[in-house]
């Protein structure tokens, strides 16, 4: 069974942006209000700007509550006996990155864009820079060589400095450095 | 039900409506069921001009698409899609529409696409959310939102501000309606999965303005579906047709007073749209048609097999594919006083 519920948002959230890239976003998360919906075990996590939550408090808010399947912006999901492992989603990466990540994230070559935006891994030898550390099994941000957004990936190993990445390009340039995790391409093959 | 008696020789006349031998002629040489092509007869008043409708549904329709400002200038989506060898041109009612005259790739497998960059939509479905003109600070509810052209298209001209409230029955279709907002960056819009017309038992008079593109027959997308030259019956557009006078008196409730509201089909057919609109302002006293800024299509029908629907009809716009080049579409907009 479905169920829908506003309250605040959890410190979880912005606990796991801090770990993964090094930054917080306490003030967009008090700012806010986030909405949960859960589905058995599993709870997806809303973010729900105040005034949207205007037109609950004015109308029958658990007819509303009822029928709602999205709202605001999705942030991931987690399991209620698990509470330490979230799911992000697309979004939260992006909300992490417009909040100055400063670690975990790699940009990407053109090659590279493309393998990703198909859902596949990443090799060394696609990754033109990053922002250092990449760390073993961190959510890392992928961006292309514009800088734009593509997805997240799981680091497969952990890469301390951009010396160590180009002795790694030079050393195995086939290494599977990044996991693909979620990609931009996600709207097209499972977006309906 | 009450209405349904009121209304009961109008609904005979117009759904019992049968094609004479012209009509089958016609039908058989274009692949039409018989009765639409009679009906077209009835709107047009003239059998050339319904062999122009009917060449017209033959030829191709230029794909558009749509910038969304939400996430990119559209000066440099223009610059960025050129340099992939992709033509267009800008569609002069459509502030943000765009013809694509030539493209070597699929427009829905580009990165630009993927990055929420545009929409596919359709030309004339682009105009009632212009028409609706929905601001920033305001509650819009959209009462058959799937697949999301027009939602995300409103949450755009609010810049992300206000809320929309986005309404999806089929719980098939809410999965691309979800997939689509998140796409395209809107973070404004509660999607609700259900009935719009249960709205009306907890959002009574809540909206500033209302978006109803009603469920229909499709039947001004023939040129892009030919399928449904054949694939509607009389007895569908028979129920459509209640189901649209429904969802536009949920409308009007949901509305507050002086509030705005668009009714839009991607249909020419009068039975979903003028009829539609002549049941409902018969019905209720607190609404009225105004005049539609963008001077496209032809004005509306104010008389359809003898019936006078009214010449505040005329304030509403038909698009024809053989006149306008965009899927068949028809718009009302009204005020709730």
């Amino acid at each position: 069974m479905r169920i829908a519920k506003i309250n605040k948002c959890t410190k979880l959230i912005d606990e796991f942006v801090q770990r993964n890239w090094n930054t917080k976003i306490p003030h967009i998360l008090k700012e806010n209000k986030c909405m949960y919906i859960e589905h058995g075990n599993k709870v997806e996590i809303y973010l729900v700007q105040t005034n949207q939550l205007r037109l609950l408090k004015t109308t029958k808010t658990e007819e509303l509550l009822r029928h709602t399947v999205f709202a605001g912006i999705f942030l991931g999901t987690y399991w209620k006996e698990n509470k330490e492992f979230i799911e992000p989603s697309l979004e939260l990466g992006y909300l992490a990155l417009l909040n100055n990540a400063k670690q975990n994230v790699v940009y990407v070559n053109t090659i590279g864009e493309k393998l990703f935006l198909y859902g596949r891994d990443l090799f060394v030898q696609s990754i033109n820079s990053i922002i250092p550390p990449i760390r073993y099994k961190s959510y890392v941000i992928i961006l292309n060589s514009n800088g734009e957004y593509l997805g997240l990936g799981i680091a497969l190993t952990s890469i301390h400095s951009v010396y160590y990445l180009e002795k790694l390009k030079i050393d195995n340039p086939r290494f599977i450095l990044i996991k693909n995790y979620i990609d931009l391409g996600w709207y097209l093959r499972h977006g309906g | 039900m009450q209405m349904d008696k009121r209304f009961k020789h109008l609904d005979e006349r117009i759904f019992g409506i049968s094609p004479t031998l012209k009509a089958k002629e016609l039908a058989e040489r274009y692949g039409y069921l018989p009765y639409m092509i009679q009906r077209y007869y009835e709107m047009l008043g003239d059998w050339q001009e319904v062999v122009l409708l009917l060449e017209g549904n033959e030829e191709r329709i230029l794909p558009s698409i749509r910038c969304n400002t939400l996430k990119i200038k559209c000066k440099t989506l223009e610059e960025r899609l050129s340099s992939k060898n992709i033509k267009i041109r800008k569609i002069p009612w459509a502030p943000h529409g765009y013809w694509v005259e030539h493209s070597d790739i699929s427009i829905g497998a580009l990165h630009e696409y993927l990055h929420g960059y545009y929409y596919i939509q359709g030309p004339a479905s682009m105009i009632p959310a212009y028409i609706l003109g929905p601001t920033e600070k305001e509650l819009v509810v959209d009462l058959a939102a799937a697949p999301g052209g027009k939602t995300t298209q409103l949450a755009q001209l609010m810049s992300n501000s206000g809320t929309i409230i986005a309404v999806e029955r089929n719980r098939k279709r809410v999965k691309s309606l979800i997939s689509n907002v998140r796409r395209m960056g809107v973070t404004n819009t509660i999607i609700l999965n259900t009935d719009a017309r249960k709205l009306r038992l907890y959002l009574k008079e809540v909206f500033d303005k209302t978006l109803l593109d009603a469920p229909c027959t499709g039947e001004g997308l023939i040129p892009l579906i030919p399928e449904r030259k054949r694939s509607r019956t009389m007895n569908d557009l028979k129920i459509l047709h209640r189901l649209q006078v429904e969802l536009l008196l949920t409308a009007i409730e949901l509305t507050r007073d002086n509030g705005l509201i668009v009714y839009t089909t991607c249909s020419i057919a009068p039975e979903e749209n003028e009829y539609v609109l002549y049941k409902v302002l018969n019905t209720v006293d607190n609404i009225e048609l105004l005049p539609i800024s963008i001077d496209i299509g032809v004005p509306g029908l104010d008389e359809y097999l003898g019936i006078n629907m009214g010449s505040e009809m005329k304030l509403t716009r038909r698009l024809y594919t053989y006149l306008t080049g965009t899927e068949g579409f028809f718009i009302a907009l009204l005020r709730k006083r």
